[in-house]
């Protein structure tokens, strides 16, 4: 009996040795792979860890198993120490059967079976001893962490470069992205990770119809989320172009990116809607690039319209669908979001225009081409008279240099000074100057907004906006300095009444007035003009003396009614652009249209001279070089006058009123401006001072 | 023949039968009855109440797709063969095969409760599904699904005059207020149906209580914003909100509760030209302060600093509170992990300021004017505004003196020129 | 240096037929006019820091980035000031005019005399004013006010407009300091303007409403002689005889050629 106990006792111990032999075997494998910076040369010749942290793996989900319950090669291994290597891959479909199955069908999956060596395969995605379920926080799956995995490939250059990924921007892109601001900034686990819309296991690439990112699905893709916006883009004009496998249709991604999606809220997305609608609709785009809308776009404004403000987003249906925004019957509406007011006559303005469609718009075409002849006709005419002048002047100067240089010396040295502009006109001139100015800097960059220089110009201007309310404010300078003008000439002109009579019967009489408007002081054009002209193009020519020019030269009067003309056509026009609600209650829409080019082409044309024929008159002839001072100063030296304004320096010596132009004390003419500017800046400290004051006894008390 | 008689006789029941075993798209055939009457778009009853069914609408309903009939729920009209009906149903009781919504809602805030006290006006089932044409909730056309919902609660919650009625629904701007807030332009702008719908926070059928809420709220937040949410709980308000502590903010004490807007929205709560106010509410508060030991005069010494001065003038770039102490996980200046730690100061500053040093980080920065504050500027000051006044009254002494002096020159001057024999 | 010496007849000019003094040269009212224009801007865009809560200033900043500007300007009005200083600097170093003209604002003890006397004659114990040279007390004490006033502001200014830098040289607690220093001296500097500049210049009964000084740069002679007794002696001092009785004569003195022949002119 003793001998089968025994026996049986033996059998026990064998089986508990067994028992803890099997206990130990887990512990066994850690006595080599539980020492850190334990490392084997890998097949390409690297260095790899072999090295398990005990304490992370007890902590993963697969903690409760045994080494060999995966390592499934190495359950037989007899004694510690040593195992064959390399060990055989793990295969997780052992227990993950239907995530491998899903997994081969994916592209990844199927590299994989090709043996492709760089695609990912399970350990490469979830870890191999630090897996823990996709939720928790720490796990390389959990979508919070989940691009950065993505990114191990997706954003190695190298793989980048061996594979040619077709977005190899994909991950800084997302980064950029709202989803990605939800995610990682905002913390939301509802936001999209990398899965959500590429799948895990069975990703696909984009091209296959299997995709939820290929074309025809990603819309249901995005509409997972966007339930509303799937609704309405299936309705809409585009959404059915694809359901029909239109190849023209945009999906979600043609304008929202596939990665960096950017808020449609924000201003850096306006800009680009616009360029991804024209994408398509080239031609739309480009005439709605000449309104003022895509011209203020083009320059960094945030508060135009861009397509989609008008045309809607999401719903888009034809003009003719009475849901569409801009149908007939609802532009009106679709207008009034941004210009209050608009009415029937404002949503009449011709959005898409093409000045060069004779047919449909035949009102711009033929206002385009009057303008344009307009502009063309004056700067060749004027073109060729400063370059004959140019000629005239460079020849003469040429051929004598040293009288040339006598006379001006004597122009600058001559102590007889006589006063041509009041300091009323100076003033006046000066503030022409200053808003002319600001207007064309403001206005032309809108003009010529595809010119590198607008953008950096606005930009130092500070934006459109700012440049919009600086135009304007200039152009009521520019008006009220017109107006005082004319006040100051009717005031002139009051005490002259009594002075327009016939000299024989002492009565008013027509001629009487016709000779005072012409009379030689005056700026209206007169025959004497032509005459001048036609002289003067003689000495062009060599043909003949250098004109005796009067008070005013026939270019100065030109000069001087063009400003009128601008004042009148620029003006107007661009009343009619800065109140277009006003304007179209009256008028009908494509007023506006054709307001702007007028305004446009008009300025052009008035920037355009005076930077050129204005200034070369005053500025780069070789007599004026660098500057006429005369608007400035309003004074000439007697030997100016007599070689400019040799007729009228004669007619006012013959009658004697030459000495009443003498030039008296400068500082009596500078005293009504420098008392002006002074008392300002002494009640602007006075009104500072009385804040201080108070402020500080307020404080001073209170503390 | 045989044959055709057999046709004749047997193909109305054929076509009986084939009526009976066709697939239930068509109304049950019970409900024919019903509908002889009720498909009367002007039928109402002698309130003036519409009784009129749809019944295209109705057989796409989910109860009749089921194959349910008008009796299955009206259950008083079974057998019923005396018509007209009485004017008044008894109520349909959805517990029949709902019990399991039916005793959720019924422990919540619309169910027993209201009855106990009376109301009539507490949402039942079909106020929210509807009656006739309720839709399963993923359907878009539900009553309840997550982008309709504003609407079906706002029917009683927008009200005024309901709101006014009953104290305890709160005021009908507030619920409002949700259509403008972030979640709720998600939903009905965006049709993010992922966003928060009132269902979300307030539960579907168990609506609670405001106080019933209130220690559940951090975590129905972290629900979508998780990070979030465990930055919370590790920072000192979450902590102490954790062990019981009312007095500390939770989500909605900062953020606003229906009108949440998005941090970057210039009229958000959070928003960094409102922030400092939304903190002051408790750290600017006599009562808190002094309970907690707080330190006093946050925002006021906030206030007197280039940062405070400039965020009041409108630039939103200068740091405010969250800038610099965190917003979520806030922890005292004491706490190595916290943002306003000395160690981390400079590192702190140094995102707005690069390469801050640590000289910039030190010295107080809530500072008040104290002496004990800054020594050197308190003293500064002083003697500033000493020797401003005695200069300035010293200018102003000496002109009046000159002035004065001048007044008396010129009359005498005067009176010289008047007397000329005078010398 | 014998190079810089401005001689004393250089400061008489004429002028439509007149004679003047010539106080400031035309680089000096140059230096004056970028002083102002500077001054002005940064009292402008500073103020509003030290009274942000006041009415006027909440309107000032009515629009996005308003305050940024706000910035941004005063910070290039200081760069102004600095350069204006930098030249005033190598201006007063260099160039003769200044030279000359920055020993006469030296102060001495004649200045804290003077003081006493100007009270006592305004209050009327003394009979006559102290007579002045070319820059009286008043005039110097604005000067090193500025001076001394502009190179604090500049300092402070650039100790607050980086931070980052200046705390690599002190710690953070330091700016508290400077920040209240900068602040009150420039409502110090402002008030001083305000006040006794604008006295001085504006509503001192002699010169009001303004003296036109700094636009022209000529004082009439007449006023040379009341307010400035010694400088007017030098002048006439360097001046030959006969512009001297030009200038005798526009002042409407009698001039005596000999004691036979009065001329009155």
């Amino acid at each position: 009996m003793t001998r089968a106990f025994s026996k049986v006792l033996a059998a026990a111990a064998l089986m508990a040795f067994a028992a803890t032999g099997l206990a130990q075997e887990e512990n066994a494998c850690l006595l080599c792979h539980g020492e850190e910076g334990l490392t084997t040369t890998a097949a390409s010749g690297e260095e790899v860890s072999i090295y398990v942290d005990h304490k992370q793996y007890s902590g993963s989900i697969h903690g409760g198993l045994g080494c060999t319950e995966c390592h499934l090669d190495l359950a037989d291994t007899e004694e510690m120490g040593t195992h064959d290597v390399p060990v055989e891959h793990v295969d997780c479909s052992v227990c993950h059967l239907e995530e491998a199955e899903v997994f081969a069908t994916g592209i990844h999956g199927q590299l994989l079976s090709l043996g492709d060596a760089d695609v990912p395969d399970c350990a490469s995605c979830h870890g191999k001893h630090d897996i823990l379920p996709a939720e928790d926080g720490n796990s390389l799956v959990n979508k919070f962490n989940l691009m950065y995995t993505c990114a191990k490939c997706h954003q190695n250059k190298e793989l980048q470069d061996k594979r040619e990924f077709g977005h190899p921007d994909a991950l800084p892109h997302f980064y950029e992205s709202v989803h990605a601001k939800g995610l990682l900034k905002d913390g939301l686990s509802v936001a999209p990770s990398c899965n959500d819309c590429h799948g895990f296991h069975n990703i696909q690439n984009s091209s296959s119809p299997a995709s939820p990112v290929h074309r025809r699905n990603v819309y249901k893709t995005c509409g997972v989320c966007h339930t509303k916006v799937e609704e309405t883009y299936s309705a809409s004009i585009h959404g059915q172009l694809v359901a029909d496998g239109d190849r023209r249709g945009p999906v979600c991604t043609d304008c929202h990116e596939s990665h960096r999606i950017i808020s449609p809220e924000g201003t850096a997305y306006k800009k680009y809607s616009d360029e991804r609608c024209g994408h398509c609709h080239e031609e739309q785009l480009e005439h709605y690039q000449e309104t003022f809308h895509g011209k203020a776009m083009a320059l960094g404004a945030t508060k135009v319209a861009a397509c989609y403000d008008c045309h809607g987003y999401h719903g888009i249906t034809r003009t003719d669908n009475p849901s569409s925004p801009i149908h007939m019957a609802n532009r009106v509406e679709t207008c009034s979001k941004c210009h209050e007011g608009a009415n029937e006559g404002f949503a009449g303005y011709i959005t898409h225009a093409s000045h060069m469609d004779r047919e449909n718009y035949p009102q711009l075409f033929y206002t385009f081409w009057m303008m344009t002849i307009l502009l063309v006709s004056v700067f060749l005419f004027f073109g060729l008279h400063t370059l004959l002048w140019l000629v005239r002047s460079v020849a003469l100067f040429m051929r004598d240099s040293k009288s040339f240089h006598q006379s001006k010396v004597k122009v600058l040295k001559d102590e007889l000074i006589y006063t041509r502009f009041t300091p009323i006109q100076r003033m006046l001139h000066v503030w022409l100057i200053l808003s002319f100015t600001t207007l064309a800097v403001t206005g032309l960059p809108l003009k010529f907004y595809y010119a590198d220089w607008s953008g950096a110009l606005m930009a130092v201007l500070g934006g459109v906006e700012i440049a919009n309310y600086l135009h304007r404010t200039a152009a009521l300078v520019l008006v009220l300095v017109f107006f005082i003008h004319v006040i100051n000439l009717i005031r002139k002109f009051i005490p002259q009444i009594k002075t327009i009579k016939d000299p024989q019967t002492g009565k008013f009489t027509l001629k009487a007035l016709l000779d005072y408007m012409f009379r030689p002081d005056s700026l209206i054009p007169h025959w004497r003009d032509v005459r001048d002209f036609w002289n003067h193009q003689k000495w062009f020519f060599g043909r003949g003396e250098k004109p005796r020019f009067e008070r005013w030269t026939y270019w100065e009067k030109f000069d001087y009614f063009a400003v009128f003309w601008g004042v009148v056509i620029i003006g107007g026009s661009g009343l009619i652009l800065w109140f277009p609600t006003f304007f179209t209650m009256f008028l009908p829409g494509w007023v506006l249209n054709v307001a702007l080019i007028v305004h446009s082409d008009e300025a052009l044309l008035a920037a355009g001279f005076i930077f050129t024929f204005h200034f070369f008159n005053v500025h780069f002839r070789i007599e004026k070089f660098p500057m006429d001072t005369v608007v400035f100063s309003g004074k000439m030296s007697r030997a100016e006058l007599v070689e400019e304004r040799g007729q009228w320096y004669d007619r006012m010596f013959n009658s004697g009123q030459l000495e009443q132009l003498r030039s008296g004390d400068e500082w009596d003419g500078w005293r009504p401006i420098a008392k002006t500017f002074g008392f300002l800046a002494f009640g602007t400290g006075i009104l500072l001072a009385l804040g201080i004051f108070g402020a500080m006894v307020v404080r001073l008390i209170m503390n | 023949m045989p044959i055709t008689r057999y046709i004749k006789t047997l193909s109305p029941v054929a076509v009986l039968l084939l009526i009976l075993l066709l697939p239930g798209r068509s109304l049950a055939q019970g409900d024919d009855i019903c509908f002889e009457c009720h498909n009367d778009p002007e039928m109402t009853g002698s309130a003036g109440d519409t009784i009129y069914v749809d019944s295209e609408r109705y057989t796409e309903s989910i109860h009749a797709q089921a194959g349910l009939e008008c009796v299955s729920c009206h259950l008083d009209l079974e057998g019923f063969e005396d018509w007209p009906h009485a004017e008044r149903l008894e109520r349909v009781d959805c517990s029949m095969c709902h019990d399991g919504v039916f005793d959720m809602w019924d422990s919540g805030v619309h169910g027993q409760p209201a009855r106990e006290k009376g109301d009539l006006d507490a949402a039942g089932c079909a106020d929210c599904h509807g009656k006739h044409y309720i839709l399963p909730v993923e359907d878009l056309g539900s009553r309840v699904y997550p982008t309709n919902q504003p609407e079906t609660c706002l029917a009683c919650h927008g009200d005024p005059k309901l709101a006014g009625k009953h104290e305890g629904m709160g005021s009908s701007d507030i619920a409002r207020s949700f259509i403008e807030s972030v979640h709720g332009q998600a939903l009905k702008k965006s049709g993010l149906t992922v966003s928060a719908t009132c269902t979300s926070c307030h539960g579907a059928h168990k609506v609670l209580k405001l106080n019933e809420m209130l220690p559940e709220i951090p975590e129905t937040c972290g629900k979508c914003h998780a990070p979030i949410y465990q930055d919370y709980v590790h920072g000192v308000h979450g902590e102490a909100f954790q062990s019981g502590n009312l007095d500390v903010p939770i989500c909605t004490d900062c953020h606003g509760e229906h009108n949440i807007r998005s941090a970057e929205d210039p009229g958000s709560d959070v928003s960094p030209s409102h922030v400092s106010q939304n903190c002051a509410g408790c750290h600017e508060d006599i009562s808190i302060t002094t309970k907690y030991g707080l330190p006093l005069g946050r925002l006021d010494s906030y206030n007197n600093t280039y940062h405070g001065i400039a965020l009041n003038l409108g630039d939103v770039r200068v740091a405010n509170c969250a800038s610099c102490h965190g917003y979520h996980n806030i922890r005292p200046s004491a706490d190595p992990e916290s943002m306003t730690h000395p160690a981390r100061l400079a590192e702190t500053c140094g995102t707005c300021h690069p390469n801050a040093g640590e000289n910039f980080a030190e010295g107080k920065i809530h500072v008040q004017g104290n002496p004990e504050d800054n020594i050197g500027a308190w003293l500064v000051k002083r003697v500033y505004v000493i020797f401003i006044a005695g200069l300035i009254g010293g200018f102003v002494a000496y002109i009046v003196v000159d002035l004065l002096a001048h007044r008396r020159r010129r009359r005498a001057e005067q009176k010289n020129s008047n007397d000329p024999e005078e010398s | 240096m014998a190079r810089l010496n401005y001689p004393m007849q250089k400061r008489l000019v004429e002028h439509d037929g007149r004679l003047y003094y010539e106080r400031f040269s035309r680089a000096q009212r140059l230096q004056h006019l970028g002083l102002l224009s500077s001054f002005t801007l940064l009292i402008l865009t500073g103020v509003p820091l030290l009274m942000p809560d006041s009415w006027i200033v909440r309107q000032m900043f009515w629009f996005e980035g308003s305050f940024t500007l706000r910035g941004i300007l005063h910070r290039l009005a200081a760069v102004a000031l600095l350069l204006v200083s930098i030249y005033h600097f190598f201006f007063c170093l260099f160039s003769p005019r200044g030279n000359r003209d920055l020993r006469e604002m030296v102060p001495s003890w004649k200045d804290i005399t003077d003081i006493f006397g100007m009270i006592s004659y305004n209050l009327g114990k003394k009979k006559s004013p102290p007579r002045f040279g070319r820059f009286n007390f008043t005039e110097k004490f604005e000067y090193y006010a500025v001076a001394w006033g502009s190179v604090l502001m500049l300092a402070t200014g650039a100790c607050l407009w980086f931070p980052v830098k200046a705390t690599i040289l002190f710690p953070r607690w330091v700016l508290d300091i400077i920040r209240v220093v900068h602040g009150f001296e420039a409502i110090l500097a402002f008030l001083a303007i305000i006040i006794w500049h604008m006295y001085n210049v504006h509503l001192n009964p002699e010169v009001f409403p303004m003296s036109r000084i700094w636009l022209n740069g000529r004082m009439e002679l007449d006023f040379l002689r009341h307010h400035h007794p010694l400088e007017f002696e030098r002048l006439m001092e360097s001046v030959s005889a006969d512009v001297a009785e030009k200038i005798y004569c526009q002042l409407g003195d009698v001039f005596v050629t000999d004691t036979s022949e009065t001329q009155l002119h």
